[in-house]
């Protein structure tokens, strides 16, 4: 009994992960219907960009909010070249386009910096613009790396990792912080309107490019956010770290119901405490598959997800 | 002064030419109406005097200025605002919502936000009675008057209405006709009204066109075609 409370309390950093990325994979399907089979490379070209920025000697503080920027930009530039142009050409077409930038992100990463997992303090290549960046920064001698923190929760037969127990509740913080912006603010309204009924929220004057652009922003933003958690708790980064993971949380907005905020954070969490009963239990050697029974599961038994509404449509 | 005027406006759908090269105008103060049977163009139009579907020619000018440029949004905040076909209310918001998000091309202060919810529960008591119900719990004819409602809470300066008798019990669709000849006559607004029932339309309406297969083929003061022959074998049921 101790040992599944513990799992479930162990589940939680790593499906906490799943779900700041599930939370921008359900984001963009609202609005579009689209799954950008790309965002997980966001997270994973996130996690890169603050590893180096920090390496770099810049605060983690601000080396989240310009990575979260830069990667926004990014990721807004992406919809704006290759998907906008698609919108009116089916489904396909864009799903296809997705899986190809997310295998050329992949690629282009592991070319350019290495196919090895890199660790903090991470060092630029020189040569080409990456050298270029390195020079305008001061060579730092001692870089102050950010540190979860070590700590542990003791209560006897149950044991709590004091970095779990951040990582949890910075990705409840985002949720809520992410659920309070779209229903209180002007902008957030305008992505609700746009995901509820998207020609009624241009009837009623939401600028549907503009909506469609800050979606996209802020789903990369959140996946450079849990790049960054997940960087520092593995101390490790890949390049191959956002088609596995944002599988995963793809699988994990699917099962909390894709286009719904809180069923993001509950299908991350679900997903990840999943797996680690899996590695509890000695089934270790089907960790990885367990997001793909799940999601073979739900669109079985119940498509639109644990929080999602299924409902006819009044004609 | 032409509030809206529209010049040889041609729309397709890929090959197909949904309008072609139509032209009509709406002044300050009328009701005016496009009859016409199902796919005769009339929702067509309509979108894209809204800009949710692209033309393929010709020319929109609304206030004296071009709009067909624009995308919707900005449309709407100039005043030419819609309740589409098929009433498009958000589903899952409450009808206090809905009708909040009417107003959200507008900088409006609180104060002025209420005095419009209290002038469209004044026209449309029922919906003060669901304020809290979500959209998709009422009914038909409920939705209809939300979709009206949202419209006015942009202010518009011309008022398009897309078939708001479709799908509505005959009833609440006289009622939903007077609520709209009450908006014309005592506050004046200007109207456009695509509707597949001609003989309600024209009975509330100044002037009216009609459409057949994309083009304008009959046009004049409502009234007089009412009493038109050919059209009321066509379109009046006899």
């Amino acid at each position: 009994m101790f040992d599944l409370i513990q799992y479930i309390f162990d589940g939680l950093a790593v499906g906490s992960v799943y779900a700041l990325i599930a939370l921008g994979y359900s984001m963009v399907f609202g609005v579009l219907q689209l799954v950008n089979f790309a965002h997980g490379e966001l997270f994973m070209v996130g996690a890169y960009f603050v590893m180096y920025a920090i390496s770099l000697g810049l605060p983690w503080h601000l080396a989240l909010v310009v990575g979260m920027c830069c990667v926004g930009f990014f990721a807004v530039a992406m919809e704006r070249f290759c998907y906008k142009p698609l919108r009116g050409a089916g489904k396909l077409a864009p799903l296809i386009t997705a899986v190809g930038l997310s295998l050329l992100l992949q690629n282009l990463v592991q070319a350019i910096l290495g196919s090895n997992p890199q660790s903090y303090p991470a060092t630029l290549p020189d040569g080409t613009v990456f050298g270029f960046i390195k020079s305008l920064f001061p060579p730092v001698d001692q870089v102050t790396l950010p540190q979860l923190p070590e700590g542990l929760f003791d209560w006897g037969q149950i044991v709590v990792r004091h970095r779990d127990l951040l990582i949890f509740v910075v990705a409840i913080a985002v949720t809520l912080g992410l659920e309070l912006f779209l229903r209180k603010t002007r902008p957030g309204q305008g992505i609700r309107a746009l995901a509820l009924q998207p020609n009624a929220a241009r009837l009623v004057g939401v600028p549907f490019d503009r909506t469609i652009s800050l979606t996209f922003f802020i789903g990369a933003a959140l996946a450079v956010v849990a790049g960054l958690l997940q960087g520092m708790a593995d101390n490790q980064v890949t390049p191959y770290m956002g088609i596995s993971s944002g599988l995963k949380a793809f699988a994990a907005a699917v099962l909390g119901g894709i286009g719904v905020i809180p069923g993001a954070l509950l299908g991350g969490l679900v997903l990840g405490i999943a797996e680690r009963l899996l590695v509890g239990y000695d089934l270790s050697t089907y960790k990885d598959g367990a997001a793909f029974f799940i999601l073979i599961l739900v669109l079985l038994l119940r498509p639109q997800g644990l929080l999602g509404k299924a409902r006819m449509v009044k004609v | 002064m032409s509030l809206l005027k529209v010049e040889n406006l041609t729309v397709r759908y890929g090959a197909i030419e949904a309008l072609r090269e139509i032209s009509f105008e709406v002044n300050e103060g009328e009701i005016v109406t496009f009859v016409g049977s199902n796919g005769a163009g009339k929702t067509t139009t309509m979108r894209s005097l809204s800009s949710l579907v692209k033309m393929a020619s010709g020319r929109i000018q609304f206030k004296g200025k071009d709009i067909h440029t624009l995308p919707s949004h900005l449309i709407v905040r100039m005043g030419l605002v819609q309740s589409p076909e098929g009433r498009l209310v958000f589903p899952d918001l409450s009808v206090r919502e809905n009708l909040m998000l009417g107003a959200f091309s507008r900088k409006a202060s609180a104060t002025e936000i209420n005095q419009e919810l209290d002038s469209i529960f004044e026209l449309f008591p029922r919906l003060k009675e669901r304020l809290k119900q979500d959209a998709h719990t009422l009914s038909g004819g409920e939705q209809q008057m939300l979709a009206i409602g949202r419209a006015l809470m942009a202010k518009p300066a011309l008022l398009l209405l897309d078939e708001p008798s479709l799908g509505i019990a005959p009833l609440l669709v006289q009622q939903i006709f007077q609520k709209i000849l009450e908006l014309n006559r005592k506050e004046g607004m200007t109207i456009l009204l695509a509707e597949q029932n001609a003989r309600m339309a024209l009975k509330i309406a100044h002037r009216a066109y009609v459409l057949e297969v994309g083009e304008i083929v009959q046009q004049g003061q409502a009234s007089e075609l009412l009493k038109d022959e050919a059209l009321q074998k066509a379109y009046l049921g006899g």
